[in-house]
């Protein structure tokens, strides 16, 4: 899970802002909004240019996290934006995931990705050089492991930059709409 | 998947929810219908659109939240997705400035939130049941459902 929070730092325009308007809680939750909504529009760009390399039927991995992306909570200084997908930090950092005592099924074949090695009754074990395995036949369906070691996936996030352009823009946004109704 | 369904019913639901707040409604009046998942046999959404009564904008299926085509477009009737089983399509929201240069909105003009609870659908079939259960349920729910023909319609309070 990540939580992305906007305030002190944010660009000068959204802190004038929010000495401006008579509603700054509006103001954030706008903002806050944007953010939820640009970072799933992101996620969703992620989930159709990335499918698994051992192609078969997708999981839609990316997607999943689009729908882990909650509405912004405001308040009158802030906007805190969570993702609360379980992968989301080892996508961000990498990092080698252990399991405390069994092994961890590592998919060889595309009829393997996304599926439990448990939902198969014909793979049997085997020990190939020093490589532990699953078989269905002669095909290593799934490579035993005791870590695996993911590096960080770098567009998991959008870049700083963007979301600075996102909070001037809706920010800018509202505060005009609010000039508007108030002149 | 009709748990999966269901699942994203209620993930639909609250997301529509949430954009029916009048602030948010105000700043977000419109939203678009986007494919989210690729599917084998993807169903011809924009014909499903326009044959519903939908516009396309630009070639797209753009609309305000408060538009008719949310639940015309559904299987299950509902103005919130998912919009049929396994169907890979979701909704992007459109904010106030952009809706109103797609013509969707006038500058000055405010949507009136639809007030919408997740069951006010809710029916299930009866058919084939005695008319002694069919009684055994009037009994039981009381003015909570609605029995006529092989229909039973859940009416809340």
């Amino acid at each position: 899970m990540i939580r992305i929070t906007l305030s002190g730092n944010a660009p000068q325009v959204l802190q004038h802002a929010v000495e401006t308007v008579q509603r700054p809680r509006a103001l954030m939750a706008d903002v806050g909004r944007r953010v939820a909504n640009e970072l799933r529009k992101h996620f969703r760009d992620l989930n159709s240019k990335n499918p698994n390399k051992l192609g078969g039927k997708r999981t839609n991995f990316w997607n999943d996290v689009r729908n882990s992306v909650m509405d912004a909570v405001a308040t009158d200084n802030s906007a805190t934006i969570t993702i609360a997908h379980p992968a989301i930090l080892q996508k961000l950092y990498g990092g080698t995931i252990h399991m405390d005592d069994k092994l961890i099924a590592v998919p060889n074949v595309a009829a393997a990705h996304g599926r439990s090695p448990r939902l198969f009754d014909n793979l049997r074990f085997a020990i190939l050089g020093k490589s532990k395995a699953l078989l269905q036949g002669k095909t290593v369906f799934y490579w035993l492991k005791e870590s695996v070691t993911q590096a960080a996936f770098p567009d998991t996030l959008p870049k700083d930059s963007e979301f600075s352009d996102w909070i001037e823009d809706t920010g800018t946004k509202h505060l005009q709409r609010e000039l508007r109704r108030t002149a | 998947m009709i748990f999966r369904t269901q699942t994203e019913q209620a993930q639909g639901f609250a997301y529509f929810k949430r954009g029916q707040d009048a602030d948010v409604l105000d700043a977000w009046p419109a939203q678009e219908l986007v494919r989210l998942e690729d599917r084998i046999k993807p169903r011809d959404w924009i014909a499903i659109w326009t044959q519903a009564g939908g516009n396309l904008v630009n070639k797209r299926m753009v609309a305000l939240k408060t538009d008719d085509i949310w639940t015309a477009i559904s299987r299950f009737g509902t103005p919130y997705p998912p919009f049929d089983f396994n169907s890979g399509m979701g909704l992007e929201e459109i904010d106030r400035e952009e809706a109103e240069s797609l013509g969707l909105i006038e500058k000055n003009e405010t949507l009136k939130p639809i007030d919408e609870n997740f069951n006010d659908r809710l029916e299930a079939s009866v058919q084939g049941l005695s008319p002694q259960l069919k009684d055994a349920l009037s009994n039981l729910f009381g003015d909570q459902i609605d029995i006529s023909g092989d229909t039973v319609k859940w009416r809340g309070k």
